[in-house]
């Protein structure tokens, strides 16, 4: 067996490194801070610019990482303690008690139909409510359940128990505790992907306090077939069909007083997302207001085009400033500027309205640097500052893949990850000019 | 006076009815008058507008003399009364200003009269000799600039004020509350038709002075363009054009500014010291008091707005906390008006003499209670000149510190009021002063209540530099107005004597809907806190 490697973060980027260092004989062990591999993409419904379907790509991936026998998974884990030096790192990884024997539990969700703690579902983005003793979505890898201590009734306060009684396979373990794991390792592959700009520090732009305001994350889980709604396009404020949809892009990037890099993926999925809702609703009609189309990649233009002709979606270059609730509670008023020379003030109303806030270098990526006191960029993704090996981080045998060193989509991920695994090898092979 | 061939010029002007005949009937009878005298026959003595009073003082006249029908024979009924009443202002204001109220002078003469018609004349002649001449200030000088330098220069003001970053994506329209009443406005389009060295219009361009440059839109902008700066470089080009904006009060604001910027002026700014009031003439404290006296005299129509009250009211404040301010009476106006109008010739001159007075005063610290004053000397002035090294506080900022400090303190009101605050945007969005009132406020004991628009959001009283006052601004102020009065509160509080004066002016406006919608008194913040101290 080779030497050992660690993957942080399991997104689409940390599982294809995971996946192509192991196939290359390394040892690899993959860090996961939430109960399941997958990151954002599992939550995606289509990827652009084919519509294809997210999960049934990244799914069998997923069972790959589960099943390699070069690959160990910590999941709800996290990154304790990084010491040492290329190519002799030593890792800490904290294994979070989840309160469940991982060996017995069958992943049955008897227990889960019994919890009566509901909290809102993360995966689903609040739209929608999981228990305490949870499995975040149903293609989750370990298809165990989880406990969050913060809002079991037993852990908190001595109360339910419930789950232990049901559960036939003697899983549930309120005593469990979590343990440091220490490792050696020969190279740090740093895969944390990114988090969504909380849109309530713009409030110009209503969210959080017009109900039929939402997050492309959010309506991206509005579309899916396995989504709070079962796939129906619904708005929230009243759950009945919109007619009038309208996309805001850049919703804090872009920006000089918040993120002024572009997240460079907001066009296309605005793109994809209007498409796949008048597929869901064919009378929608949808408006999108935009900066500048960023259609950089193979076929995205094209992609633009397709949902501008057959379609019908409405491209608007402009950027609304003002977001306030229509009169009643349901439906939006949206401020923008007409584009072109006449350019006059005028307010539309919109039955819902969908915010592509900034997507930022995750909060993992942050606590990850100062562990290794390594260098962020302004904008706060990893420095990847050698041309020459644009996954080499500043420090010697950590390597960068994915959004956490820029912001980037699905494939240049995939392609980044593949690149991580080459490097390790060639760093490995001392073949490194 | 000193040069003895000084030969006054007159200007008279005369009413159709009776002032000019009686001057046509004078030079028939052949009687003498003097040859200074040069008559412009108006068609009601009503009808000089004060601006144009002040203008010819501005441009070359010593004297303006009016002449209509005798009061009561009025051939329009009242309006030489209306005129009487209108000279009777300007000589308030000539008396601030130091130009000497005898410059103007009005006559009520009977068509017949030709003799009565002759000795005026003769009367006021000498009597101006006698004065001396007026301060003329010369017309702004003009670059002749060639298309090339016209680029050139706007391409500087673009890189200066960060609009070579602008995006066009609109915001900044969306969010100005001009462009909601004035759909011809749209401010991106100003920056768009720049960039795009689209610059043959400046010459006519009325946009530029359509902005209240309220900063609404800077505050809005995603990549921090500074539109206010970027319209006021614009302002500055265009008038090199013979581009001049349309100002409110027929510009008679701006041609006193003009003249305050000019020569040796024996000015009276101080007639609101009171006895009461500890006042030096020089110290570590310079209270920059501002035209309030020159507003007092233009408005005093309006004389409940009590102007001059907020300068006697922050010295009884600093007296309170044992501070004997410096204020002298050769302080000028700050300038705000006239840089942006697009007079930076004039403003200059200003700047210059105030930086002076400042510095002879001896003063480490200059409060201000003007908002305009102080966002002038702490940007503009900062921007033109290099040696400023003395404080710029503003007395909400000074009030509060020497609360905190346990120096002064306000006697609770004895009776709780409400009162809601607006945030000018001038000491808001301009100089980010926003918690100091509201503290003031509560120290005092009043209950605030905030309007829908507030703090960065405040909305603009909607005429700024005494330009673009139309339907647009008026359409502001109501809305503003009616805001205030939603809140509930008794009483509307500010620091800006031109809001209160800009509100004032909408109230008073015949409108179309119930009065009682937009019915608030407003009050200068000073003004209320100096009360508390008076125990009323
Ligand atoms: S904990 Fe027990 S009841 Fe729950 S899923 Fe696992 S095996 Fe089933
Ligand atoms: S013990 Fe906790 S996890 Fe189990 S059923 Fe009760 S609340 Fe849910
Ligand atoms: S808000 Fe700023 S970036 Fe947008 S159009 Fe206006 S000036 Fe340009
Ligand atoms: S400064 Fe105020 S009035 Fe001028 S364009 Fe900006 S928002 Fe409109
Ligand atoms: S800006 Fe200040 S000093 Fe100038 S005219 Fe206005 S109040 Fe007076």
């Amino acid at each position: 067996m080779k030497e050992n490697v660690v993957v942080i973060g399991a997104g689409i980027a940390g599982i294809q490194a995971s996946l192509d260092l192991a196939d290359m004989g390394f040892s690899v062990h993959l860090i996961e801070k939430t109960p399941s591999i997958g990151g954002h993409m599992a939550q995606l419904d289509k990827t652009f610019p084919t519509n294809d379907c997210s999960m049934c790509i990244l799914s069998p991936k997923m069972i790959m990482c589960a099943e390699h026998e070069n690959i160990t998974l910590h999941t709800y884990s996290e990154v304790d303690s990084i010491a040492g030096d290329f190519p002799r790192f030593k890792v800490g990884i904290r294994e979070k008690a989840r309160y469940i024997d991982l060996n017995r539990c069958t992943g049955c969700g008897d227990c889960v139909a019994k919890c009566p703690s509901k909290v809102p579902s993360e995966f689903e983005e609040g739209l929608s409510i999981r228990k305490a003793i949870y499995l975040p979505f149903p293609q989750a890898v370990p298809r165990k359940m989880t406990i969050d201590a913060e809002n079991c009734r037993k852990i908190k306060d001595n109360k339910c128990g419930v789950c232990l009684k049901v559960c036939q396979a003697g899983a549930v373990d309120y005593d469990q505790k979590g343990r440091i794991v220490e490792l050696d390792a020969a190279v740090i592959v740093i895969a944390t992907g990114f988090d969504l700009m909380d849109a309530t520090a713009l409030p110009q732009f209503g969210y959080g306090i017009c109900k039929d305001v939402v997050s492309s994350m959010q309506f991206e889980r509005i579309l899916s077939a396995s989504g709070p709604t079962g796939g129906h396009l619904v708005r929230p404020s009243d759950d009945k069909e919109p007619v009038n949809l309208a996309f805001v892009q850049c919703v804090g990037s872009r920006d000089a007083k918040n993120h002024l890099y572009c997240s460079s993926v907001c066009c296309m999925y605005a793109t994809k997302e209007s498409i796949l809702a008048t597929e869901h609703a064919p009378d929608v009609k949808i408006t999108i207001f935009y900066m500048d189309m960023r259609a950089v990649g193979k076929g995205f233009q094209e992609f633009v085009q397709r949902a501008k002709k057959s379609h019908g979606v409405r491209y608007v270059r402009s950027r609304p400033a003002k977001v306030q609730q229509a009169n009643g509670d349901n439906g939006v008023l949206v401020s923008y500027e007409t584009p072109g020379m006449t350019g006059e003030p005028v307010s539309e109303e919109y039955d819902m309205l969908i915010l592509c806030p900034a997507l930022l270098p995750s909060s993992s990526t942050r606590e990850i640097a100062k562990m290794l006191d390594m260098e962020l960029d302004d904008d706060g993704f990893f420095r990847t500052p050698d041309i020459r090996y644009p996954t080499d981080s500043s420090k010697k045998g950590i390597l960068i893949c994915g959004f956490s060193g820029a912001p980037m989509d699905i494939p240049d991920s995939v392609s980044q990850a593949s690149g991580v695994a080459a490097r390790t090898a060639e760093l490995l092979s001392g073949g490194d000019r | 006076m000193t040069d003895d061939n000084f030969e006054p010029n007159i200007i008279a002007f005369t009413c159709t009815w009776c002032g000019y005949p009686s001057a046509n009937l004078a030079g028939v009878n052949k009687i003498d008058y003097p040859a200074n005298v040069k008559i412009i026959r108006v068609m009601c003595s009503g009808s000089v507008d004060p601006a144009v009073v002040m203008q010819a003082l501005e441009r070359g006249a010593d004297g303006i003399i009016i002449i209509g029908c005798l009061i009561d024979n009025c051939h329009y009924v009242e309006g030489n009364k209306n005129a009487e009443e209108r000279a009777d202002r300007l000589k308030r204001l000539l008396n601030v200003l130091g130009l000497d109220s005898k410059r103007i002078r009005t006559e009520w003469i009977n068509a017949s009269e030709r003799v009565k018609f002759a000795n005026a004349m003769r009367e006021f002649v000498d009597e101006i000799r006698e004065l001396g001449p007026a301060p003329h200030i010369p017309a702004p000088k003009r670059k002749e600039l060639t298309s090339e330098e016209i680029k050139k220069e706007i391409s500087r003001i673009i890189e200066d004020t960060g609009a070579f970053d602008c995006v066009e994506c609109g915001k900044c329209t969306s969010v100005c509350p001009v462009a909601r009443f004035d759909t011809e406005f749209a401010p991106r389009t100003i920056v768009l038709r720049s960039m795009e060295g689209i610059t043959d219009n400046l010459a006519n361009d009325k946009d530029i002075w359509t902005c209240s440059t309220c900063e609404m839109c800077n505050s809005m902008c995603p990549y921090k363009v500074n539109y206010s700066g970027f319209i006021q470089g614009l302002r500055g080009t265009a008038m090199q054009l013979s581009n001049s904006p349309v100002c409110s009060q027929g510009g008679l604001i701006q041609s006193a500014i003009r003249i305050m910027a000019g020569a040796d002026l024996k000015q009276n700014r101080l007639d609101w010291v009171t006895e009461d009031l500890e006042i030096a003439e020089k110290g570590d404290v310079f209270y920059f008091v501002g035209c309030l006296p020159h507003f007092d005299a233009i408005f005093a129509d309006r004389e409940y707005l009590e102007l001059t009250r907020t300068a006697q009211s922050a010295v009884k404040l600093m007296n309170a906390a044992g501070i004997k301010p410096a204020v002298s009476n050769e302080e000028r106006c700050c300038g705000h008006d006239l840089v942006w109008s697009g007079d930076e010739e004039n403003f200059l001159k200003l700047m210059d003499k105030n930086l002076e007075l400042v510095k002879n005063s001896g003063a480490k610290k200059v409060v201000f209670t003007c908002p305009e004053c102080i966002r002038t000397f702490e940007m503009d002035y900062k921007d033109f000149a290099e040696d400023i090294d003395f404080e710029i506080v503003h007395i909400s900022d000074l009030l509060v510190q020497l609360i905190d400090e346990g120096k002064l303190s306000l006697p609770s009101m004895a009776d709780e009021i409400i009162a809601t605050y607006h945030d000018s945007c001038r000491l808001g969005r301009h100089m980010g002063i926003y918690d100091s009132p509201r503290s003031l406020i509560e120290s005092a004991g009043m209950k605030l209540v905030e309007m829908e628009n507030t703090r960065e959001k405040s909305a603009c009283c909607g005429v700024s530099a005494w330009l673009s006052c139309n339907s647009a601004a008026m359409r502001m102020q109501l809305e503003r107005l009616e805001e205030a009065k939603k809140t509930g509160a008794e009483v509307m509080l500010t620091f800006c004597p031109k809001c209160r004066i800009h509100l004032s002016c909408a109230a008073n406006e015949e409108l179309p809907f119930d009065r009682e919608r937009v019915n608030i008194i407003t009050k200068d913040l000073t003004v209320a806190l100096a009360e508390l101290l008076e125990g009323k």
